[in-house]
């Protein structure tokens, strides 16, 4: 325990004489470390004394001396880095990555951020020389990348985590694929048997050892990666959107990981599209159009919005409640990053007024029982139960009784962990599925008749699901969309006209993108394709499954605008998802599912001010309604059916508004 | 409906849990007897002596624990196949000298060659199949991977490609289920557009082949861009070939499976003898 | 090494590869990982019997087994070709089986090794003059490959005769040499936006 604090000390210190600031880390956290970690460190040191002289000393600066000369001495140092990438057909002539100067300390946790395309991925892929540089120097450690020999002594120094969970485990078990990086540095066997435990332990998974990849969740895939790397011996971890493929569950844990790493003496960069895991950051790289636009620390970049929208960046929840509040409370310290931080701030600036009536009624929105005017359900299931893979050994329950009402014009939300039958409930309303027990009735047509034509339900209800590269296999975007009409033998002058229409609707230009190859489109591109592949349908009900998921956040947004534009032409939209952001954003009603019964089925405020059942099933409340939750602990009178940042900042201002009055 | 749980149908790896001596093999050892054993059943051309490992291999089952039926179940599905070719060789096999008709009428032949052929080929089928099953019952996939894996280490003396070869298998065999789950649900994402791949009439082949492209090329884009992916990632993890490379997993054999190679080359041995002696 | 493919639309990482300075043999890491993914779709279209195509014709369902060793070729090389075609055959070896015939290694697994380099041939040579064209080719080639070597095995193994083969070889090949090269064009026009066309049907 001595140890680790006194690294702990250490280590703060040699942020506060970097970056010359007071230190972002609570003092509470250094007792976060828990066991495991500091059976890391131990591990390490013992391994340190006996490696073989060719692999240098491994993590962390335990010893005085290592800090010093780490001090002086940056992990990687870049200069004067330009990259192209050599094949350009496309007509990106443009340096990828232009005049970059940087210097990565060893022991510090470095955030890269900035819109797609401007070069993020590019840089990190410099950083163990799986990129080398067309001009200039990337050094790590003291090696250069581009000499050949030293590449593999480079890439056990900086380890990488990528974006696809799966596709970086290489062997049929979890054990044998954390084995895989020191196999490949010739490690002798005992020695990566040994490592191979300590970093299973580390992530928590050497329970799993034995299991193979395909069995696991996203989120353990994702920790296995980690071992993989960390049984190399890194000193320094990339982490290149990592956490984008996770579940809320998993990110959570993946990031307590990340924190426990860090505190034990790895150094950390991560690539993201989440300004809440750049505030986790001690120092924020802004990446523009292929240069280093800010070098900063996340307090800096927050301070001013307006620089962020340029690189099409937004404001994490506490930095965008603090700026919608500061022209009241024009006297709160600068910089807070944390609700905590901020509730202790605002409490000592702005103490809550103390008025009973204000906390038993509390101020700003009046919820709305948000049922909207319908006759008849558009779609009633009734009791419908699902067995999974059913007469086989993996066979699982995955609908238990479910009873559900969707009505015409509603945007119903779906939540619930992974595997709580989200999906499955989702392909039981289009007709993917038939009901094994119960029923599913959509528009009066029962799915249970044998009449019934599947296939009609199954247009009238379009289901997209989350990876559009699932169902695209044209060459031409044109082509794909009008497939499924053209396959109806509906006329090709009136399919020009549905295309039209279709990609008008889904945000895609018809004269520019219906002779682009689906090869050449980004991400958030195809899944514009795949919505206009639904939309020429004419579906009454649009089906999203994940709707946002690995998507950035300027598609996620725009994604999310033309949900609700579809559903104000009177589209209805059944829409599941384990981020309850865009929930707070968009839905009318929200469906909770876990372990496949309907745990709760109530308006979008009830169920997501419902921390505790949230909690409970393993979902993460969306950060307006934490924030609130703290605030209110603090003392103050504070709506309780806020579920965004903006609603909050108002009822805040109203509280505030209101304490002053008082006073 | 399990109409797109691919899963559910095959048996991925077959592995049958269960403790016998024939489970505890070294992998390696099981692999060399298996193909030795599989080429010397392909060049045995007696029905007796096919009968004879045929019994031979229904032993061998027993005594690792493994249902007759769980071994026979890939068969199930080929039924009607197994019946057609072997109408196909009672009818077609060429007439030979000492074969006596046993009916003549227009095209039809039938011989006591072809009838004796058939019968054979039927006993060598399931001698085989079964064989198959026994393998891959009593032995889990990483460990046929790192047999493989050791019995191709030589090759590389020969300047073969030994060691790719075998991490080819490895990531083949790791990729399967997740492939296996891609399909299921590459085939639901179509379905929800309203394409389904069934089979219409065979007459229709061009329509049959148009209505399996949806389902196929996904299949194959996503799993380049797997692989491509994947190369990234081996390639950060300080993959560079077999050079300085260790392993950290390895097997070790024991009189046991000396034992096993003893009985399986007395058994076929016992099957040549056995047609030798017949065809005296 | 061996050939050097059409560059990829998919973002390119290149990387300096050390040279053999062994004799063991290298291959590149995306060789090896594009090997493995197809050798996995190999056995998954035999096990699902996606791979499979009824046909007009009492012989059985028309195969493309062979395609990903075709697209391996094409892709890779005739190194990648050869060893998908060594895993196909150890596949048809340990797969169930209607005949007897598939489980004689001398028939499974020889004639497939043949295919890649047949079909990386006669990509290799007409490439020049088009893309596309050396596709259909490679293709073309490629299925004649293992329509062939595979009868001209069981000849061999006098497990057929001669007639039987002809017949046989006449009937199965045109459908699968169509489907093979459909389903190259579909996969490498979706892949790579390789094609004749150049604009949507609309």
């Amino acid at each position: 325990m001595l140890q680790v604090s006194v690294k702990g000390v250490l280590h703060n210190w040699t942020i506060l004489s970097r970056i010359n600031m007071p230190s972002t880390q609570s003092g509470g956290e250094q007792n976060n470390i828990n066991l495991i970690s500091q059976a890391w460190i131990m591990n390490d040191r013992d391994i340190t004394g006996k490696t073989k002289p060719t692999t240098q000393p491994f993590l962390l600066p335990i010893k005085h001396k290592n800090v010093h000369e780490q001090r002086n001495e940056p992990l990687i140092r870049i200069k004067d880095l330009s990259f192209r990438y050599p094949q350009s057909d496309r007509e990106t002539i443009a340096d990828a990555l232009c005049g970059i100067n940087l210097n990565i300390d060893s022991g510090s946790y470095v955030a890269v951020v900035g819109a797609n395309g401007s070069g993020k991925t590019t840089l990190a892929r410099h950083l163990n020389g799986l990129l080398l540089p067309t001009k200039g120097q990337v050094l790590v450690a003291g090696l250069d990348t581009r000499q050949v020999s030293d590449l593999q002594q480079i890439r056990s120094t900086v380890a990488m985590v990528f974006q696809e969970p799966e596709d970086q485990l290489i062997a049929t078990i979890v054990e044998e694929d954390v084995a895989f990086g020191p196999e490949n540095l010739g490690i002798a066997r005992s020695e990566i048997k040994r490592r191979v435990r300590d970093a299973l332990e580390t992530v928590s998974m050497w329970q799993e050892r034995n299991r193979p990849p395909h069995l696991l969740s996203a989120g353990q895939q994702q920790r296995v990666a980690i071992a993989g790397t960390l049984a190399m011996k890194p000193r320094c971890l990339v982490l290149d959107e990592a956490t984008s493929m996770l579940d809320p569950l998993g990110k959570h844990q993946f990031l307590d990981l990340i924190g426990q790493l860090h505190q034990s003496g790895l150094t950390i960069i991560t690539i993201t599209h989440s300004m809440r895991e750049a505030s986790m950051a001690e120092r924020v790289i802004v990446m523009d159009r292929g240069r280093i636009a800010r070098d900063t620390t996340p307090r800096n970049l927050f301070l001013h919005p307006n620089h962020l929208h340029a690189f099409s960046l937004k404001l994490p929840p506490v930095p965008d409640l603090i700026h919608r509040i500061q022209h009241q409370v024009p006297d709160l310290p600068e910089g807070l990053l944390s609700a905590d931080q901020m509730a202790q701030a605002l409490s000592s600036t702005h103490p809550p007024s103390s008025s009973e009536e204000q906390k038993t009624y509390g101020h700003g929105y009046v919820p709305s029982p948000n049922t909207p005017v319908s006759t008849a359900p558009l779609i009633t299931i009734r009791d419908l139960s699902h067995v999974y893979l059913q007469g086989t050994p993996i066979e699982k329950q995955s609908l238990s009784n479910v009873n559900l009402e969707i009505n015409r014009g509603e945007i119903v939300a779906i939540i619930g962990p992974t595997g709580s039958g989200k999906s499955t409930l989702l392909q039981h309303i289009n007709g993917l599925y038939l009901p094994q027990r119960g029923n599913v009735i959509v528009e009066g047509e029962s799915l249970n008749h044998p009449e019934t034509d599947v296939a009609a339900i199954r247009r009238k209800v379009g289901l997209v699901f989350q990876k559009p590269e699932d169902q695209l296999f044209e060459r031409f975007v044109g082509d794909e969309i009008a497939y499924g009409p053209l396959r109806l033998r509906i006329p090709l002058d009136e399919v020009r006209i549905l295309a039209f229409e279709a990609m008008e609707r889904a945000g895609l230009d018809f004269a520019s993108y219906k002779d682009r190859t689906i090869a050449s489109l980004s991400g958030g591109e195809r899944r514009k394709v795949a919505l206009a592949c639904a939309l020429i349908q004419q579906p009454t009900v649009l089906a999203l499954d994940e709707a946002t998921a690995g998507l950035d956040p300027l598609a996620r947004d725009d994604l999310l605008h033309r949900i609700m534009e579809w559903r104000s032409q009177g589209m209805t939209m059944i829409i599941s998802t384990h981020n309850l952001d865009d929930v707070a954003v968009l839905a009318d009603r929200v469906i909770v599912l876990n372990q496949g019964k309907l745990v709760l089925n109530g308006s979008k405020r009830e169920v997501l001010s419902n921390i505790g059942l949230l909690q409970h099933v393993g979902l993460v409340p969306p950060p307006a309604v934490q924030i609130g939750d703290l605030l209110r602990k603090t003392g103050y009178a504070l709506n309780h059916h806020t579920v965004t940042i903006p609603e909050l900042a108002d009822s805040l201002l109203r509280a505030l508004g209101a304490g002053n009055h008082h006073e | 409906m399990s109409e797109f749980d691919f899963l559910s149908n095959i048996a991925i790896g077959q592995y049958f849990p269960a403790v016998s001596t024939i489970h505890q093999l070294d992998p390696r050892f099981k692999l060399m007897i298996f193909l030795v054993f599989t080429l010397g059943i392909s060049f045995l051309d007696n029905l007796t002596a096919n009968l004879l490992a045929l019994i031979w291999v229904l032993t061998w089952l027993a005594a690792a624990r493994c249902p007759l039926i769980h071994a026979l179940r890939g068969l199930r599905p080929l039924l009607p196949f197994v019946v057609a070719f072997a109408l196909f060789q009672l009818f077609f096999t060429p007439t030979a000298v000492g074969c006596a008709a046993l009916v003549e009428w227009r095209y039809l032949h039938i011989t006591t060659c072809g009838l004796s052929l058939m019968l054979l080929s039927l006993v060598r089928l399931a001698t085989l199949v079964l064989l198959t099953s026994l393998l891959t019952m009593t032995t889990t996939t990483t460990e046929l991977a790192h047999g493989t894996e050791l019995l191709l280490a030589p090759l590389s003396n020969l300047r073969l490609p030994a060691h790719e070869m075998a991490l080819i298998i490895t990531i083949a065999l790791r990729f399967l289920p997740t492939l296996g789950l891609e399909m299921s649900r590459l085939a639901r994402a179509q379905a929800a557009r309203g394409v389904t791949a069934q089979r219409s009439h065979r007459f229709y082949f061009m329509r049959n082949i148009r209505e399996r492209l949806p389902l196929i090329i996904p299949l194959f884009v996503n799993s380049l861009s797997r692989a491509h992916r994947l190369a990234v990632a081996m390639d950060a993890r300080g993959y560079s070939g077999t050079r300085g490379r260790t392993r950290a997993f390895t097997m070790q054999s024991s009189s046991r499976d000396w034992f096993a190679v003893v009985v399986a080359m007395f058994a076929l041995a016992s099957a040549y003898v056995l047609a030798a002696c017949l065809s005296i | 090494m061996d050939n050097q493919p059409i560059e990829t639309q998919q973002k390119p990482y290149h990387q300096t590869r050390q040279e053999p300075t062994s004799n063991t043999p290298t291959m590149t890491t995306r060789k090896i990982a594009i090997s493995g993914v197809l050798a996995a779709i190999t056995i998954l279209l035999g096990w699902t019997r996606w791979g499979f195509i009824p046909i007009p014709l009492p012989i059985g369902d028309a195969t493309i087994m062979h395609v990903p060793v075709i697209l391996g070729a094409i892709l890779e090389g005739p190194i990648v070709g050869t060893i998908l075609g060594a895993i196909f055959g150890i596949f048809s070896l340990i797969q169930p089986a209607a005949v007897d015939w598939f489980k004689d290694p001398t028939i499974s697994i020889l004639p497939r090794l043949l295919i890649g380099v047949c079909a990386w041939g006669a990509y290799a040579l007409t490439r020049r003059w088009s893309e596309w064209i050396a596709i259909i080719l490679a293709g073309v080639v490629g299925t004649l490959a293992n329509t062939v070597f595979t009868l001209g095995m069981l000849v061999i193994r006098n497990k057929i005769d001669v007639r039987t083969a002809v017949t046989f070889g006449a009937a199965a090949y045109p459908p699968e040499a169509i489907i093979a090269i459909i389903v190259l064009l579909g996969v490498l026009g979706a892949w790579k936006g390789v094609g004749r066309r150049t604009s949507s049907r609309l």
